[in-house]
């Protein structure tokens, strides 16, 4: 049974070609499909070529997911860490913006997911200084903001304090 | 997306709310809320959390859990809740649920889900509110998985007179919006008040009703037209509370359906489910908490036997258009007992692709099995695993039919000691089909596109069974095998003259 392809255009006008089952996957590029029928390829200019490789591959693994394989299912799941194991936080963010985009509900999961697997068990200091995040409080402010939690949830400013000094 | 992004740039913080939200979803909100001081960028982020989870395990202490909960609640912007999940709640909880339960609601709560401790030993109240609300989806209320068996939770539906338990479940209740209902381990004190809580959700396209039990005796009707998927299980404590109750369903535009059900309770299904797809039928003769052989449990007489037969087959009977249809070993045995089973075996299921059956392989599936391939004539895949032999187990048909008298259950055996006692299995594969008889009683042979038992069930030449598989059809087998049994392949096997994928077990 052949199927019908699909092109993919990157914002840097690289062809990427995919099974319409997998690029269904994608709201976006199927409403794009349904609305304006393009003849030469859906273009995407907000996702680069280098991202959008990485999007068609996680796209054509999901295509067929498997609905009661146990076994399928956990190969599957194996991929998907692999899948992004060796990505920088720069692609990972990247490919967050593409799923969110591309409205690829497992993809964004996934991201998301794994960024808050980095966050999980980390104190606030190591959170900031993974992701780049400046503090801009200025500390009347962060005061403010620690006390005006403590007086909501009394639980937070004191036992955050203590993960903190534990996490170091 | 093409722009490069500096080492120093904070991509993170630079991602719209939504997804800073999505990625917070993953975390629980004791941590969500801790990003507020990262910088002034997460400041407010807590405040329009769509997804609220609050696990105590996470947050132990019952002053901090109170605070946090009430202080999420209470700071909270305008925005609406999607979900409120509150999990691993306990005795000290009960005072401010209600609270925290209208104040989802004034969110336009869309999926409440509360998991019940361990601990909790009294019982839990919820507002009235609850099942009055418009915007609610989904509604979820469990024990805690790993919770012991005494402890359940009682849905006390008159919340406003909390303590008069004679006020019936007013017409009140009503949920238009609800899609889903989960309810796990939950006790209703009456069938009535079960059978109006279904009816009172006129969207409800899901019923999750997992170990659930009835105080009372009564019939529970599971009565709605928009009803897509069922499962029901049998409360495995059930039989101490409720010994004898009726279920009757009522959902003729059922797709799936899963029944995990005593045998001895009137389970019926009221109308034939045209649109079945899936149906999984795992019925069980239970005594107390132990699921047991039907042979040590079953009452003797043949009217009981029969009435159990009957109750079963009318369950095939009303599932018969399934696309799909898994059954256990339970349920094969008894809806195909030689004696009583006339009414099964004139079922026909016109539309069942993919046959999956659990069995624990004796003489009777294979005959149960032929006759079902006989009577699904769409027949595709037919996958069977086998199952550990974990109680004292008689294979009943086998005896009748060699022995003209059906024995009781004989000794438990332990797996590793029994020994054959009916022949050996022989192997006939048969282009894509593989498929066994038993040396002694059954033997199968194979005649143009189709297989037909001969022997073993009296008159059964003369209805001529016949299974057709096309070519395409696969038969699959896998279990677990230890040493005694391993698989082995007859020395004869017809067909393409190559071993067959999977092999059968000589017992």
């Amino acid at each position: 049974m052949s199927t019908k392809k699909i092109t993919l255009l990157s914002s840097d006008n690289e062809l990427f070609t995919v099974d319409e089952e997998a690029a269904n996957q994608s709201l976006t590029i199927k409403h794009l499909i349904e609305d304006t029928e393009p003849e030469n390829g859906v273009p995407l200019p907000q996702v680069h070529s280098k991202i959008l490789a990485k999007v068609t591959e996680y796209l054509i693994k999901h295509a067929n997911e498997p609905d009661n394989d146990a076994a399928a299912k956990e190969e599957l799941k194996n991929w998907d860490d692999k899948f992004l194991e060796k990505v920088n936080h720069e692609t990972l963010f990247d490919l967050i913006l593409a799923a969110n985009y591309l409205d690829i509900k497992g993809l964004l999961d996934l991201t998301c997911q794994t960024v808050a697997d980095l966050m999980n068990g980390m104190s606030v200091v190591e959170v900031r200084k993974l992701f780049n995040i400046v503090n801009d409080f200025t500390p009347e402010d962060e005061a403010e903001v620690r006390k005006r939690r403590k007086r909501g949830t009394k639980t937070i400013g004191p036992s955050n304090d203590q993960a903190n000094q534990s996490n170091h | 997306m093409a722009k490069k992004i500096d080492g120093d740039e904070d991509a993170l913080s630079s991602l719209s709310d939504s997804v800073l939200h999505h990625i917070l979803y993953f975390l629980d909100t004791k941590y969500a809320v801790r990003t507020s001081i990262l910088s002034s960028r997460w400041r407010n982020l807590w405040k329009s959390l769509p997804h609220l989870t609050f696990n105590k395990t996470i947050t132990p202490q019952n002053n901090h859990f109170v605070n946090l909960v009430n202080g999420v609640l209470i700071v909270r912007d305008g925005s609406d809740i999607q979900t409120l999940r509150l999990l691993s709640i306990d005795d000290a909880d009960s005072p401010n649920l209600h609270n925290w339960i209208l104040g989802a609601i004034g969110h336009n709560v869309r999926e409440i889900d509360i998991e019940v401790g361990t601990t909790l030993k009294k019982l839990i109240k919820l507002p009235n509110g609850l099942f009055n609300c418009q915007t609610l989806t989904t509604l979820k209320l469990s024990l805690d998985k790993v919770a012991s068996f005494p402890y359940y939770i009682l849905v006390n539906m008159p919340v406003n007179l909390p303590d008069n338990l004679h006020v019936h479940w007013p017409g009140r209740i009503c949920l238009p919006n609800l899609k889903a209902l989960h309810l796990f381990r939950v006790s209703f004190g009456d069938f009535e008040a079960a059978s109006k809580l279904i009816s009172s959700c006129p969207s409800l396209l899901t019923l999750e009703m997992l170990h659930c039990s009835f105080d009372a005796r009564g019939c529970f009707v599971i009565n709605s037209p928009t009803l897509k998927l069922l499962k029901m299980q049998t409360w495995v404590g059930s039989s101490t509370t409720s010994p004898s109750c009726n279920i009757k369903v009522c959902a003729p535009n059922l797709k799936y359906l899963l029944c995990d059900d005593d045998m001895r309770k009137e389970f019926s299904l009221v109308n034939e489910l045209a649109h079945l797809e899936h149906a999984k039928i795992a019925m069980e003769v239970i005594k107390g908490r132990m699921k047991r052989s039907p042979l040590e449990e079953w009452p003797i007489d043949d009217d009981q036997r029969k009435r159990i037969v009957r109750r079963v087959t009318s369950i095939l009977e009303a599932v018969r258009y399934t696309e799909y249809l898994t059954l256990n070993p339970m349920t094969l045995l008894v809806a195909f007992e030689s004696r009583f089973a006339q009414q099964s075996l004139s079922l026909q299921f016109p539309n069942l692709k993919h046959l999956k059956l659990q069995t624990r392989f004796s003489q009777d599936c294979a005959i149960s099995i032929m006759y079902l391939l006989k009577s699904s004539p769409q027949i595709e895949t037919l996958k069977i695993e086998i199952v550990e032999n974990t109680f004292s187990w008689e294979p009943l048909i086998l005896e009748e039919t060699s022995q003209g008298k059906a024995r009781q259950g004989r000794p438990k055996q332990g797996t590793g000691k029994a020994k054959p006692r009916h022949g050996q299995v022989r192997l006939v594969s048969f282009w894509d089909v593989s498929f066994w008889s038993w040396g002694n009683g059954l033997t199968s042979t194979i005649r143009g596109g189709g297989l037909s038992p001969r022997g073993g069930m009296g008159n059964s030449d003369k209805q001529s069974p016949r299974a057709r598989l096309g070519h395409h059809a696969k038969v699959k087998t896998h279990g677990p095998w230890s040493g005694h049994h391993e698989p082995r392949l007859a020395p004869n096997v017809p067909g393409h003259g190559q071993a067959p994928r999977d092999a059968i077990p000589v017992p």
